[in-house]
């Protein structure tokens, strides 16, 4: 062929993305490690705000979905993509600034998450000046990558880079349309959806985060890097078509699998747990597709630990997405929910599936990189043992702790009553559980540590390549011969990348317009209660005091509607409820009993001493301290704009009440104030209206209440 | 129009038997389309992983 070109793929960008990896994964892990401590040494944070639970936990999610498994995939897209349209990145410049501006959005993120700076909605916390610079980065990613493909030197564009197309067109979907929200401040915001809406799209969002960002491109990294580490090609690449475009269609509808007999539309459930059970023919599809590609080369799984992770990987791949759908049973939800069967779950996933995913793949990589071999496969076959019996002793215990705890809240006696009517009872029950976690954390974490070790030993055995000459012919315009005659054929439409995209974006964007559009349009999906009426000014202080700290990580804000629930918290929550609710807070965990009718359920003192040091109130207690409430100025002066904005989005203040916020707020915490120094005289002179605990108390106190007021109007009324 | 359409709970109910459509749609054409490849075609783009142009490809294989 005459018209051969030489050109050179850019390593530095992929070593750069690595190294991310491992420092963040090695970071996340660590978080993570300290929360599963505080979980039942709650006094390891020291009483310090800006490491506890509420704060750091979405630290950890942040931390091991974006930094660790985000760079991870840019590791990996950066070094297939170049490889696989045989052509360097479209731009070294795009590559660098994605590069720093995503270290940038981590940085910012482990700094404003331990100041509460939070919109508390999950896997999407980060406020919206970060929110802002990851669309950008995104979009900066999105033309680095889809500029390679259109430059590319390889005609067919192979199966890696459609799972690629697909997550860089859904998660930025996703992203923009849950990030919609109105700024009262640069460390503020309010999401324009409330309630109901709130929740079907944080969780029509929070669900595809799992599937854009842990699923599809790691499924594109296994298509490349498996067959790469066994040197044979995908077992069958029809398959891996199927594959594609099936999962990526039914995983956007699969969200409201997240509020299963929650205050969502009953047909929105059905919806997502009919998809949620599909999901397991493309999800089971796709695993033996990985798995049979080593058809031949089991014996290279006994020898090679890069081999190992990634079978390990996909079968934990495979048990997730058996299980989740499983979880999607609504029977079977309505015991899994909110216990630690979930967070069990989601740990096969993120520690099988795309912990070891990626350590496989930064064990094929790094030596490739640095011209060398592994400094020691003894060691990474360690790390791999270790890291197994990690992923073990993390989730067996959890599956026990979440199932016992489960059935303990669903018990009754035979005379009718709650066998465990103390919340407190079914935690200590599973205290040893949680212990046995942090143990699976401790050897998870040391196996990235040998591996940390290994790979900069290979690396200083080595000579980092920074640029690896390659050569390719240039591609020719598309010809009959070559097309065929019938141009619709896949092949004729994987040539044509624009239109993938759109066909993409389409198939990702009917799920959620079919979900959401009639959420958001039809009013009779969320019937209106009279009696709910705005929060005041000083419980919306309280409220965002609520939403910072991160409570929503322990205690949902829905009753779900059982006789279980309804015995231990009052009456199921409506919908109606919560149309002031901006961001919703119905959690999906709990650690802590469900708060949504706490308000009046305890004393004014008792939520005071309770936030002081909850084992005052509750012995045993494994909730963490918030003294610092107590010392905190209450806010005041930003009152006034938030309530404007608020207005903006729908909440009916009028312009006197916005006028007399301040005021308001502080005649009402001076009541509160009043009542605290009635009910704890020896404290009297530590009670000041002007603190951030008298806001929080006066939320905690108004939870729930609305609906009693339709009821004592009712029962009125039929007097 | 749409709205009374679509807030009458009967008429709700069609949407998941129209999602399900849509998926059969979708699963059905990715089908079609991947059973139309020769065995020849599929079998040349599976490799293309292990063919990444590089000038000294194969160099640093372990294996």
């Amino acid at each position: 062929m005459s018209n051969i070109e030489t050109f050179r793929y850019d390593n530095r960008i992929v070593r750069n993305f690595a190294l991310a990896t491992v420092i963040w994964g090695v970071v996340g892990f660590l978080v993570g490690l300290f929360i599963a401590i505080e979980l039942f040494l709650p006094g390891v944070s020291g009483n310090l705000a800006e490491l506890s639970y509420g704060r750091l936990r979405p630290l950890h999610t942040n931390a091991v979905i974006f930094a660790f498994v985000g760079n991870g995939i840019f590791m990996g897209v950066y070094y297939s993509t170049q490889r696989l349209c045989k052509a360097r990145m479209f731009s070294d410049l795009l590559s660098n600034l994605h590069f720093w501006g995503w270290q940038l959005i981590i940085v910012l993120a482990a700094i404003s998450l331990p100041l509460g700076i939070s919109q508390s909605k999950e896997y999407a916390e980060l406020e919206w000046p970060i929110d802002v610079l990851i669309t950008i980065v995104w979009v900066i990613f999105a033309i680095n990558v889809f500029g390679t493909i259109l430059k590319r030197r390889e005609r067919h564009i192979y199966v890696a880079i459609w799972f690629y197309i697909g997550t860089i067109v859904a998660v930025a979907m996703l992203h923009i349309v849950n990030s919609i929200e109105i700024p009262v401040s640069w460390t503020k915001s309010y999401p324009v959806f409330a309630g109901v809406q709130d929740a079907l799209t944080q969780w029509w969002y929070g669900h595809n985060a799992v599937a854009f960002f842990l699923t599809t491109p790691y499924l594109g990294l296994m298509y490349y890097f498996l067959p790469k580490a066994a040197n044979r090609p995908v077992y069958s690449y029809r398959l891996s078509i199927i594959h594609f475009w099936s999962l990526i269609f039914v995983y956007i509808w699969a969200g409201p699998h997240h509020l299963l007999y929650s205050s969502l539309p009953d047909w929105a459930q059905s919806v997502g747990m009919v998809f949620s059970i599909m999901l397991i023919a493309p999800s089971w599809g796709g695993m033996l597709n990985g798995l049979l590609t080593l058809r031949g080369a089991w014996d290279r799984v006994r020898q090679d630990p890069v081999l190992k992770f990634l079978v390990v990987a996909v079968t934990a791949y495979g048990m997730a997405t058996l299980e989740g759908p499983v979880l999607s049973i609504k029977t079977v939800n309505a015991l899994s929910h909110y216990t630690d069967w979930t967070i069990a779950h989601v740990h096969t996933g993120a520690l099988g599936w795309n912990g070891f995913l990626t350590f496989g793949v930064l064990y094929w990589l790094i030596p490739r990189l640095y011209n060398t071999q592994l400094w020691s496969t003894k060691l990474a076959t360690t790390h791999f043992w270790i890291g197994l019996l990690g992923i073990v002793f993390y989730v067996v215990p959890l599956y026990w702790a979440g199932i016992a705890q489960g059935l303990m809240w669903q018990q009754f006696t035979p005379e009718g009553t709650l066998q465990y009517p103390n919340f407190l009872e079914t935690v200590v029950q599973i205290l040893p559980m949680y212990k046995l976690r942090a143990v699976g954390g401790t050897l998870y974490l040391t196996g990235a540590v040998l591996m940390v070790i290994n790979l900069i030993a290979t690396v200083r055995s080595g000579s980092f390549e920074p640029e690896t000459e390659a050569q390719a012919a240039a591609l020719t315009p598309p010809t009959k011969d070559v097309d065929g005659p019938n141009p619709w054929r896949h092949r004729a439409l994987e040539r044509k990348p624009v239109l993938f995209i759109v066909l993409s974006l389409v198939a990702v964007a009917i799920g959620g317009l079919v979900e959401m559009v009639p959420m958001a349009i039809v009013k009779s999906n969320i019937p209106t209660i009279p009696s709910v009426t705005p929060y005041t000014p000083l419980e919306l202080e309280g409220r965002d005091i609520y939403v910072n700290e991160g409570c929503y990580v322990c205690h949902s804000q829905m009753v779900r509607p059982f006789r279980a629930e309804t015995e231990r918290y009052g009456a199921y929550s409506k919908a109606g409820e919560f149309v002031y609710d901006h961001p919703f807070q119905w959690g999906s965990k709990r650690t802590g009993p469900d708060l949504h009718r706490v308000g009046g359920k305890y004393s004014d003192s008792w939520h005071f001493l309770h936030m002081e040091d909850p084992r005052q109130m509750s012995v045993g207690s494994i909730m963490p301290a918030y003294p610092w409430m107590l010392h905190n100025k209450l806010k005041t002066s930003g009152i006034q704009k938030k309530m404007s904005v608020l207005r903006k989005i729908g909440t009916p203040y009028t312009d006197e009440e916005i006028a007399a916020a301040p005021d308001a707020m502080m005649a009402q915490a001076e009541e509160i104030a009043a009542r605290l120094k009635a009910q704890l005289p020896d404290r009297a002179s530590q009670i000041d209206a002007n603190r951030e605990i008298v806001a929080v108390i006066a939320y905690l106190q108004r939870l729930g209440t609305d609906i009693r007021k339709s009821e004592v109007v009712e029962e009125v009324a039929a007097q | 129009m749409i709205k009374n359409v679509i807030a009458n709970i009967e008429h709700v109910t069609v949407l998941p038997i129209i999602a399900l459509i849509l998926f059969m749609l979708v699963f059905i054409c990715a089908a079609l389309w991947a059973l139309s490849l020769k065995k020849s075609e599929a079998s040349a783009y599976g490799r293309l992983p292990l063919e990444d142009a590089s000038v000294n490809e194969g160099e640093h294989r372990h294996e």
